[in-house]
């Protein structure tokens, strides 16, 4: 789905388009922005990933879970003529923000979110150029589908950039 | 004031009853911060009943705005989850209230500021946790309160995926208050276990 202000909202993806190429997923708590990028088409978008597994594979959410949202991602990025073995790609977020326990002992979703991610990055053979993932505090990321940037923002601190996902 | 509700939960008595409880226990939740800001708060119960998870995230307003939020996990006979969030500015009104000084005396949350902050948090949740106890006559334990000054998007992602029902439907109940004569906005959501686990059996009977 293509939302006119390039913003990701939980369980979104959006990607570049003519008129927009700067690509968001604002204050990520636990969630995952993974950002995807073709360096040589300059096709490139950002997933706003929730939970790390769907209960079942056909859900009408893909997105949301990171186990159907990176080959759903690969899909329709092949779709929009981005090449699988060009993508690079970068993952923010799976902060922890409270401090409590998880129930029965589990690991904060966070961490579960950054561990599938990752395993399912690897899994895809996708390269994983940057990452800042875990911590306790929120991120919002941006990628600039022209300069193939990813930034960086935090609470009270000014942009920075963690990577550019070029060649 | 919006209800909405799951159709085939509607006929409910646990749910209404939640919601009657909740309610009851919002009030006294005001009351404590009536008492504690020393002024009158107007409070507004945007949304309670049953709906996904997932749609709560957009209750607390701008995703990047910074806020203060206080998160409680509740166990005992109807484990639950207590956020309470204020926007940044009413958090530092809230700490010059609660300390004796001029408005505009605090100007960032450091640890002092942080334990008052939690200690709002105790007391708002806490008053709200007897009044649902008092209804149901069981037994409600709050954990330590946790601070975070974040992102609201942030903070609210963090208590929703942390229930551990984001994709599920949940009973819960979010008011908004806000005071006249200090500037102090926020918002307290609720989210119980235990109901809606009794209102599908209720239901089913």
């Amino acid at each position: 789905m293509q939302l006119s202000d390039g913003v990701a909202r939980m369980g979104q993806v959006v990607f570049n388009a003519p008129g927009l190429s700067e690509l968001k997923a604002l204050g990520l708590g636990s969630c995952i922005g993974l950002c995807a990028f073709d360096p040589v088409t300059k096709i490139g978008c950002i997933a706003h990933i929730v939970l790390p597994q769907a209960r079942s594979a056909d859900t009408p959410e893909p997105i949301k879970y990171a186990d159907t949202a990176i080959p759903h991602m690969i899909e329709e990025m092949s779709r929009r003529g981005a090449i699988k073995t060009r993508l690079k790609t970068a993952i923010v977020g799976g902060a922890q923000l409270f401090n409590f326990e998880a129930p029965n002992g589990a690991l904060d979703v966070g961490k579960r979110n950054i561990e599938a991610v990752k395993r399912l990055l690897s899994k895809a053979n996708l390269r994983l150029v940057a990452e800042e993932v875990g911590g306790n505090m929120g991120r919002t990321v941006i990628l600039n589908t022209q300069t193939g940037e990813v930034l960086i923002r935090q609470a009270g601190t000014p942009d920075r950039k963690l990577a550019t996902l070029l060649s | 004031m919006v209800i909405e509700m799951d159709s085939s939960i509607k006929t409910s008595v646990a749910l209404s009853s939640f919601l009657n409880a909740a309610k009851a226990g919002v009030n006294k939740a005001a009351e404590a911060v009536r008492t504690m800001s020393a002024s009158a708060v107007r409070l507004d119960v945007i949304s309670a009943g049953v709906a996904p998870t997932a749609r709560l995230s957009e209750i607390a307003g701008n995703a990047e705005d910074l806020v203060a939020g206080v998160y409680i996990q509740v166990t005992g006979d109807i484990p639950g989850h207590a956020l309470l969030v204020f926007p940044y500015e009413s958090a530092l009104n809230l700490v010059d209230m609660l300390l004796g000084n001029h408005k505009g005396t605090t100007t960032r949350i450091d640890t002092m500021e942080q334990s008052v902050i939690q200690e709002v948090g105790n007391i708002v949740t806490s008053s709200y946790l007897n009044a649902l106890s008092d209804f149901y006559g069981c037994s409600l334990l709050p954990s330590p309160p946790s601070v975070a000054v974040d992102m609201a998007a942030a903070v609210i992602d963090s208590v929703l995926l942390n229930t551990g029902h984001f994709d599920d439907d949940t009973i819960s109940i979010a008011t908004r208050f806000a005071g006249r004569k200090h500037a102090l906005r926020g918002f307290f959501l609720y989210i119980p276990e235990l109901p809606i686990q009794v209102a599908h059996y209720t239901n089913t009977k």
